[in-house]
């Protein structure tokens, strides 16, 4: 395992907190993920963040693209 | 890129070959029982339609997770097929309740009423399980895992019949929260997927850290398929089941949470008449997806699954069996192309 490409367990269990608990916090993640993570007091290394990052801006740019996969095609 | 291919089709096929083992060890199971022919032949019933169902998805966890987490601490999957068996007859037991509860019986049962069902149900759920576990004896498993077996059944058992509870509670409450909401997914989803990895651990290892590995592992995977199954409820069909049941799934409390003055109401209303009729589902939908409760449900999913991720990999988990775990995992998004494609 490279552990190089997963983010750490304890930064995921606070994200997911954060994210279920805190409305300031998840409308901040879609605007500016790694500004947010940085106020929220997260040190995330460059490949968690880079990971953080590409998951946020997929969602958030491609919602109208027909992003998810076999669950919005057939309602589309 | 040949050599992945080929590695993926063996996998389905191994995955197959999972599903006719644990489905033959079902058949002889239920053949043997002491009732009458008509009680068996209605356990029979959901059999064949469980096995329908995992001829379709042979993914199905209740068989690959024990399974393949056996594998992966051994590197035998055999000898966990009874545990196997008794987490698929646990699944069918709960998917038949699930049926009877929303008045979505399969056609298989069209020539039964509910109470014929429900006793199925019971015995799927209540009986069968502790008597294929009970076949482990004759592989010479000492009493003591046993019973570690037959009490973990009962623990998730309980914490999967609090979360059906939930569920039925939700519906009732003026303000759902979604903690409240993602609750109840940990408590249904994530604690049936615990049981499964669980279990197959629990026969393979006495090692507390590695079996909590695995537990942890399984409650995620869990409870990202449930905010999965939620979201292709409401998107992934004409009509949405959740919305005419009246449920109080995820990406509704988000909407509701997250929606203020007129545009909560509407959706409030709509939620009301969506129970009465499918011609405002559409119209529910696009205010689901106005307040971003699509968005917002793929990135808790993707939280959990790269917990998951986190879990496995810190259990060591032996290959295959590994590489066979991450693919199931990587299934378990809403988005394409977002995460590595396996350890």
């Amino acid at each position: 395992m490279d552990n190089g490409e997963e983010i750490r367990l304890e930064a995921l269990r606070a994200l997911t907190i954060l994210a279920v608990h805190d409305e300031e916090f998840r409308r901040g993640m879609w605007g500016d993920p790694e500004g947010t993570l940085t106020r929220y007091g997260f040190a995330l290394n460059d490949q968690e963040m880079e990971q953080v990052r590409n998951f946020v801006f997929t969602v958030r740019d491609s919602l109208d693209e027909e992003l998810f996969s076999g669950l919005t095609a057939a309602y589309r | 890129m040949a050599n992945r291919s080929r590695k993926a089709n063996i996998d389905v096929e191994r995955k197959r070959e999972r599903v006719d083992s644990v489905f033959v060890s079902l058949d002889e199971l239920i053949l043997a029982l002491p009732v009458r022919q008509n009680h068996r032949q209605l356990l029979q019933i959901h059999l064949r339609v469980g096995k329908e169902r995992a001829e379709a998805w042979p993914e199905m966890s209740s068989i690959q997770m024990p399974l393949l987490v056996h594998a992966a601490i051994t590197g035998d999957e055999r000898p966990a097929l009874p545990v196997a068996g008794a987490c698929t007859l646990l699944y069918l037991g709960a998917d038949l309740f699930d049926s009877i509860l929303d008045r979505e019986l399969p056609p298989a049962w069209d020539a039964h009423g509910t109470s014929e069902a429900s006793l199925a149900a019971m015995t799927l759920l209540g009986a069968l399980p502790q008597i294929s576990i009970a076949r482990l004896q004759e592989t010479g498993t000492p009493p003591p895992k046993l019973w570690t077996l037959a009490r973990l059944f009962a623990d998730e058992g309980l914490r999967m019949g609090a979360g059906q509870y939930e569920d039925l509670l939700l519906p009732t409450l003026e303000d759902v929260s979604i903690e409240d909401s993602r609750a109840m997914a940990e408590h249904k989803s994530g604690a049936e997927y615990a049981l499964f990895a669980t279990a197959g651990a629990a026969l393979a290892t006495e090692d507390p850290s590695t079996i909590e590995a695995y537990a942890a592992f399984g409650s995620c995977f869990g409870i990202a398929q449930q905010l999965i199954n939620d979201a292709k409820d409401i998107w992934g069909d004409a009509f949405s089941t959740d919305l005419l049941n009246g449920k109080r799934t995820f990406p509704i409390v988000y909407a509701l949470s997250t929606l203020r003055g007129e545009r909560r109401e509407r959706l409030r209303e709509l939620l009301a008449v969506a129970r009465e009729s499918t011609e405002h589902h559409d119209e529910a939908r696009a205010l689901l997806e106005e307040a971003g409760s699509l968005r917002y449900t793929a990135l808790i999913v993707w939280l959990y699954q790269q917990q998951a991720r986190g879990h496995l990999a810190s259990a060591s988990p032996q290959e295959p069996a590994g590489r066979e775990l991450y693919s199931l995992l990587e299934q378990a998004s809403l988005v394409r192309h977002t995460s590595p494609s396996g350890p």
